[in-house]
């Protein structure tokens, strides 16, 4: 999908060095395609931005259920779901920025936006995560 | 025939006013993001009072670059984007964007450690 060609003008054509090249081996952004409609882009933007905040709110779930909530449930399965939350916005965190690219990429190609298995992994977890959450309570309660 | 009062107001669905919008709504995002970041941290590094060194320093690292992106890159970001509401408004840096998806897995790294801790 992600085909690379080289770049117009950038810094790394021409005589730089190998490991420069082998470090970066993407093309700058501003070598792709053409520009597009900035509605688009500033549209990217605040999707990463948004994909950001996300995973730090799960992060934060994560913590604060693990070292805020001693009493609630079992601790395995107190555990389980903080690691699960965590786990959640680590992968979020970790691929926002390679999406970010990949969009941007594909906008200035006019290509068809890149399809992503996020939502979906993220909206089964946090669902599974909410059962585990309730199961965790309501026996609490019931205890 | 009279035209209508409406007509002499200055047109918000011109290009320009949408521009602005879409200005005003980026760089509000990167403030909120900003705010987001510095917020989990200074959580994690509560939550991280007993947990062994490395995990505080992850934290402390998670701390710095969330202020870095707050104090920097939101404040920059909104000035260029206001400035460029014309329609020559440029996507932001690749490099500050892999730094904020750094920061936020570093971030990450650090929670995990505190989760599996307790």
């Amino acid at each position: 999908m992600s085909e690379t060609r080289p770049p117009r003008d950038g810094p790394d054509s021409g005589a730089g060095s190998g490991r420069r090249r082998a470090w970066r081996r993407r093309p700058p952004l501003q070598s792709v395609g053409t520009d597009p409609d900035y509605r688009f882009s500033l549209a990217n933007e605040r999707t990463f931005l948004a994909h950001l905040r996300t995973a730090l709110a799960l992060l934060a779930s994560g913590v604060a259920l693990a070292q805020l909530a001693p009493d609630v449930g079992d601790p395995r399965l107190r555990a389980a779901t903080s690691a699960l939350l965590v786990v959640l916005g680590l992968a979020l965190a970790a691929t926002s920025a390679h999406r970010w690219r990949r969009t941007e990429e594909a906008l200035r190609r006019a290509e068809p936006l890149p399809t992503s298995r996020v939502p979906l992994l993220l909206g089964n977890g946090v669902a599974l995560a909410a059962v585990l959450v309730l199961v965790a309570v309501v026996s609490e309660a019931w205890a | 025939m009279t035209p209508a009062p409406e007509d002499d107001l200055p047109d918000r669905r011109t290009p320009y006013a949408a521009a602005g919008a879409q200005a005003e709504r980026t760089g509000l995002a990167w403030h909120r993001t900003g705010l987001v970041l510095a917020g989990t941290a200074g959580l994690l590094l509560h939550a991280s009072d007993d947990a062994v060194r490395p995990l505080r320093v992850a934290t402390l690292v998670g701390l710095v670059a969330a202020a870095a992106a707050l104090l920097v890159s939101g404040r920059r970001r909104s000035a260029v984007l206001r400035q460029g509401v014309d329609g020559s408004v440029r996507a932001p840096s690749a490099r500050l964007v892999t730094a904020l998806g750094l920061a936020g897995t570093v971030l990450g790294v650090a929670a995990l450690g505190l989760a599996l801790d307790t």
